[in-house]
This record gives C-alpha cells, structure tokens and sequence, in this order.
C-alpha cells in the first residue's frame, strides 16, 4: 500500500528533523514549479510494508495564503485528486502549542485524517509544564503523539498512527474549497484554543521557569554587548573561513594537479590531451577547489541558525540594513559573499519575503569574493606603488581595501535602485520574525544539511561548468593553424641543429614552445574575437591581449592570470610570477609608450570587481530564483556596471595621472 | 496606548491591532488578539525592532507594527 504524508506546522518546531528521522537518506530537495520554495521529499516503508510517501511543507501558521511559503503548504495540504494527501501530521512545538493548535483547526475543517505531533516534549519538563495527552486528543478529536523527533523518541508511536489511517480512495475527495479565514475566525479559534489548552495544561508552579534563553539574551541582545559581540563573531567566523579552508583548497589543487600530469602522460592523441588538461581539468578545478569555502560556509549558516543566533544578529542588524532596503536577516547570506557568493545566495533561504530574497541574491555577487583574489594581487602588485602615504597607509594596501570597499558600497547602491524599480510584492507583512529558544545544534541534520546542499551545488553547477569549460577551451585552442605549427616546428630544428649543451638546449626550445603557445592563442578564435572587439575595449583602456583574459574569466576569475601568463609566452604562471609582472610593464605601444598604466590597472580592477564573472554563481542564482530569468537579469546588470565603471575610471585616471 | 509607548520589560494585555497595518492579519494568527499578555522585553538599539514575547514565544516585530497595537 502507498500513502502520502504531509508534515505541516509553524515554522522552527522541528519538522525537519522528524522529515530527517522518517526518512533517513531517502530524500530529494527540488522546486515547485513557478516559485522559489523547495519542495522537500522523502519516503520510507513500515514494518507492516506500508510505502510512505513524505512531503515536508514550508513552516506556516495559518492556512491563509500570504506568501509563497504558505500558498505551497496549503496547496499541498488540500490537494487535489491523487495529490491529497492521506495523512495529515501537523508538527507543533510543546511549549508553543496554543498557536500550532490554530493551524491544526484549520486543517481539521478541510482534512479528516490529521495527527497532531507534538514535539520537544523535554521542553515541557523544563519549563515545569504538564500535558495530558489524552484530554488533549479528545478534545480535538485528532490522535495526538507526544514525540522529540532530536532523540528519535515517540516516532514508533507516529508511523504507527499514520498506518492506522486507511488510505483515501480518490472518490473521497470531497474537500470544501478553500475559503480564507478571517479575523473572526482567527479569534474564535483562539477562544476555543484557550478553553482546550486550560484543560490540558498545567503548570507546577506559578512562576513560569524558562530555560536559560532569557539569560543568555541579557548578553547577546545587551545595546552594547550585543553588537559587540556580533562583529567579534563575525570577524571570527571570517578569519576562520579562509584559514580552515586553505589547506583544503590547497589538497584539491594538487589532486586536480595529479590528474592533470596523469593524463598529461597517458593521453597521446594531443587535440585530446589539451582538451582534457587545460579545457575539462582545470575548468571544472577552478571550480571545485572553492567547495571546500562552500562546505564551510554552510557548516556556519547551518550552526548559526540551528543555535538560534541567527534570528538575534538579524534583530541587531536589522536597523542598519533598512538603510539600504533590506532586512536584518539579509546580512548573514551577504557577509557569506565575501568568501564566495554561492553559499551565500543559498543561505538567502532564511528570508521569508521573497522579493527581499531577490534583493539579496541580485547583489550577493558583488561581494569581494575569494576568486577575485589572485587578479587582485597580480594587478596591484604589478601596478600599484609600494609606497606608505603619509607614513602610515601602504598604497597598496589601501587599494585592496578601496576594492573592498568598492563591492559594498556598489551592493547597497544597487538594493536600493531594485527596492525601486521591482515591483512590490503583494506578500503581506512588515518585518516578523521569531527568536527561537538557544538550542544545541542537531550535528547529525548539520551534517545532512550540508552535504545535501553542496552536493546539489555540485551537481547543478557541475553540468554547466563540464559544459563552458570544453567551449571556451575550444574556442581557446582552435584553430591550430598549420602555418604556426611549421613555423615554430622549423625554429625547434634550428636550434637542435646547433647542438647546445644540454641545459642551454632545453631552456631554448621551451622558450619556443612558449612563444608558440602565445602565438596558438592569439591566432585562436578566442584571441580573434579579442581583436575584434578591441574598439569596445578601447574606452576601458583595455587592448585585445586583456580582452582574451577577460573573456576567458568568465567562466572563472582566476583564470584571467594563466591566460595572461600564456598571452605574453609565459606558459604556466601564477599571480605571483615575476615574469609575468614585468612582460605586463613593459609592454609599449608603436609609439613607444607604455601599453599597460596605473589607469589601465584600475580600471581592469575595477571590472573585476563587478563583472559577472562566474558561471556557478549564475547557476546558484538560477537555482535558487527556480528561472534562467534572473540569472540573466544579474549577468545583464553586472556587465552594463562592470564596462561603465571600468570606462569611467580608464577615462579620468589616464587623465589625472 | 500603544505597545510602542511600553518600558523594556513592562507587560500589558493586547486590546487591538489595528486592522490597515500590512501585518494585522500575521500577529492576528500569532496571538494577537483581545485579552492576550504581552511583555515588551527590548527596543533593538538605534531605532531597531522591537523583541515582545507573547504566548511563551518572542517575536521582533518591526516599530511600525508596534505603533499599531493597541494595548489595555
């Protein structure tokens, strides 16, 4: 027998981790159709062969259909036809139960097969709380059954509620339509919930004992305390990202490293051998090496949020992110973007207004991600000064932090312009948010959490980055002329036959083989269409050069410096090389001035810091807004941002200095 | 009076909430109705929102929204 299960309830009460409990590593995460809430899916069998079918709703409080979140639970709730659910669970927190039990009536009126689970049945002892259980079920004529899903308590007692629940044949699918509640439903609700809940739960004690979450609040929420605490938490959780994260990044590089020199051996068909090592190798290791800042990243929104903190940062925050148009709960996501905006555009599920969602996740990308990094330091320590302004502030320095700074002030300046120009969400609400109890983190869901997350991550992006990597490879290495091929074949004849002792033979013949890769590069399909639209990169104070370099970090940033190290015949670089600095400095003009200026490195900077230069993140950016359309939307606005700056800057710089 | 107008820590009994506020209907479901304890427990700093705990459950709710609630 097959039955489908919907686990309804407020929001926060733990209905994930009963979903976890049920159903093990059985379960999916994919998108309603049309709208950006997850649709959460699992399945399980019972001893007596019963197939369940178990669908997590988005947490709600009532019926009604305000947002996205509670327009899909409802939907899902009622059903239609073979989509009616059979059983109905509405999940309530145990010393929260008055406003579950709103919920739990309303779904009554449309379904006649609802449990009420009620769970964190600890709480109650703390709270010297008692229930009575079978009052309670009485009263509301429903099977009620006390659980802690956390510790797996009462679950046996659940699956066996739900088997006793005969499956809905599909004529009995005589649900009322959907009529809205009122606000004098709601309140007679609440009375008849008053009388119910006066019967059933006692108290002790008169004093009502809390947990220590007020206690702990008198710290994290004190005026100065609070903020304090906040920004130190925030600094730690930074620091803590890119160093726990380096080592790991750095085991990637030299795996992919390994399996470059693997197929750089045992690949002889050459057109092959590139295509696998420079074109699918590093493309998609470019983008692997950033899982670990991914994985981590998760790991703190996840504990941030399962503690409770995350509610209490939003509440301190809140005042200052109005400044631009967003909410106190937009920060966490938007700060998780200066290590990289995916896990950032992810962690935007703890917004409930979908159009400040949005906001958040349109603007995430201009966070200085870790990517931008290495272009950075090619560009400021080739261009920039190493002299201290005033005794005190490195130039160098300062135009790392200027980039910074630049990324932010570029975020806020365009949450403002999308609270203007997109249209207003018909969602109902102002700011609302609970502030859960503290509790310790469920590290089994953490860990759940995030492996489920990254690796959806990696299989969604995956794709698309196997994909680009082999066109723009492609595009890179084809095509290999054969005019070039025997040009430099004869120079490499040449020197042979001058029979150079051994190391002097080497060096030369590698400095061809050099030259003939920047040559195969610039003749490329790539580095033609870099020729060609030199004229629109002229205002940038770009040339051609630059412009396969920055056509070629599209897919990733990085990659701009290894293009640049094989544009000037330096094969294998890195932004550290040397070499590569001075081939940029000294490259003139036909009129003997220098090709590449401070302005010109600026204004490269500049583009950096905003063009949309990242495929994965557009794909999160898809994933999560379920459409191509924002993606396309974010890609759009960037570039027009990216090529306006960087002109700006070119123009008035060159002209300053 | 309104529940904005409350001391940190001073506890009241909700009259009504006023009914063209965006979120009358939310706090209506959330226990905001006639005769329900609420306890004003802290204004964030520098004009943020307001953390008021009703039914054993603390909510931020935003200034706006407080201005609205009527309370006995």
């Amino acid at each position: 027998m097959h039955k489908l299960v919907v686990l309804a309830g407020n929001p926060n009460v733990g209905k994930s981790t009963l979903f976890n409990q049920l159903t093990g590593s059985h379960q999916k995460i994919a998108n309603y159709p049309g709208v950006t809430v997850e649709k959460h899916e699992g399945h399980f069998t019972t001893d007596t062969g019963q197939h369940i079918t178990i669908l997590d709703l988005p947490g709600t409080y009532s019926l009604n259909t305000k947002s996205e979140d509670e327009t899909i639970a409802t939907n899902s709730i009622l059903g239609s036809g073979a989509n009616k659910p059979d059983v109905v669970i509405v999940v309530a927190e145990a010393t929260k139960l008055q406003r579950a039990l709103l919920l739990a009536l309303q779904v009554k009126r449309y379904h006649s097969q609802v449990i009420l689970a009620i769970n964190m049945m600890d709480e109650l002892l703390q709270f010297k709380m008692h229930l009575d259980i079978q009052k309670l079920s009485t009263s509301l004529n429903v099977p009620v059954v006390p659980i802690t899903a956390r510790e797996g308590k009462g679950i046996c007692e659940l699956i066996s509620a739900i088997e006793a629940f005969p499956k809905l044949n599909s004529q009995d699918t005589t649900t009322r339509s959907f009529t809205p509640e009122t606000p004098n439903s709601i309140s007679d609700d609440y009375k008849s919930i008053n009388t119910i809940i006066r019967d059933v739960l006692t108290h002790d004690s008169d004093l009502k004992n809390s947990d220590s979450t007020d206690q702990i609040d008198k710290y994290l929420l004190h005026p100065v305390l609070g903020p304090v605490l906040f920004v130190a938490l925030m600094l730690v959780l930074f620091q803590s990202l890119f160093t726990w994260s380096a080592p790991l990044m750095d085991a990637i590089e030299s795996l992919f490293g390994l399996l470059s020199e693997m197929a750089q051996t045992h690949i002889t068909n050459p057109i092959l051998k590139s295509a696998i090592t420079d074109g699918l190798i590093n493309g998609v290791g470019s983008v692997v090496v950033f899982v670990p800042q991914i994985a981590i990243t998760f790991v703190f929104i996840g504990l941030l949020e399962m503690s409770g903190y995350l509610a209490r940062g939003a509440f301190l925050i809140d005042r200052f992110m109005r400044l631009f148009g967003l909410e106190g709960r937009a920060f966490i996501p938007l700060i998780s973007s200066f290590s990289c905006a995916i896990p950032g555009i992810l962690g935007t599920r703890t917004l409930t207004d979908s159009r400040q969602r949005l906001i958040t996740i349109l603007i995430a990308p201009l966070m200085t991600c870790s990517a931008r990094l290495p272009v950075y330091t090619l560009l400021i320590t080739c261009f920039v000064p190493d002299k201290t302004l005033f005794g005190l502030f490195n130039m160098q320095g300062l135009t790392l932090f200027g980039l910074f700074l630049a990324g932010v002030l570029a975020a806020m300046t365009m949450a403002w312009v999308f609270n203007r120009i997109l249209p207003k969400s018909h969602e109902a609400g102002s700011f609302l948010m609970e502030l859960p109890r503290y509790r310790r983190p469920d590290f089994r869901a953490l860990y759940k959490y995030v492996t489920l997350r990254t690796s959806a991550f990696l299989r969604s992006a995956g794709t698309i980055i196997f994909v680009l990597s082999l066109v723009l490879w492609a595009l890179a290495y084809f095509p290999r002329s054969q005019t070039i091929t025997d040009r430099f074949e004869s120079e490499r004849r040449a020197i042979i036959s001058q029979n150079l002792p051994d190391k002097q033979n080497e060096d030369a013949l590698a400095l061809v083989d050099q030259a003939e890769q920047g040559e195969f590069l610039r003749d490329s399909y790539m580095g033609r269409v870099g020729q060609l639209i030199e004229p629109a990169l002229a205002p940038m104070g770009f040339d051609w050069k630059l412009g396969i370099g920055v056509l070629s970090s599209f897919a990733a940033r990085e990659v701009f410096v290894s293009t640049m190290g094989i544009v000037f015949n330096l094969g294998e670089t890195d932004e550290e090389s040397e070499t590569l600095r001075e081939k940029l400095q000294s490259q003139r003009n036909p009129d003997g001035s220098q090709s590449y200026t401070f302005a010109t490195a600026l204004s490269l900077l500049v583009f950096f810091a905003f063009a949309a230069q990242c495929i994965s993140t557009l794909a999160a950016i898809k994933r999560e807004t379920n459409s191509s359309k924002w993606a396309w939307i974010a890609f759009g606005y960037l570039t027009v941002l990216a090529y306006v700056s960087s002109t700006i800057v070119y123009q008035v710089t060159s002209r300053l200095i | 009076m309104t529940l904005l107008k409350l001391k940190n820590g001073q506890m009241a009994k909700v009259d009504s909430v006023s009914p063209n506020l965006k979120s009358y209907e939310r706090l209506l479901e959330l226990g905001f109705i006639t005769g329900e304890l609420v306890t004003l427990v802290r204004r964030a700093p520098l004009g943020g929102p307001l953390q008021v705990t009703i039914r054993n459950t603390s909510y931020a709710i935003s200034r706006e929204d407080a201005r609205h609630i009527q309370i006995q």
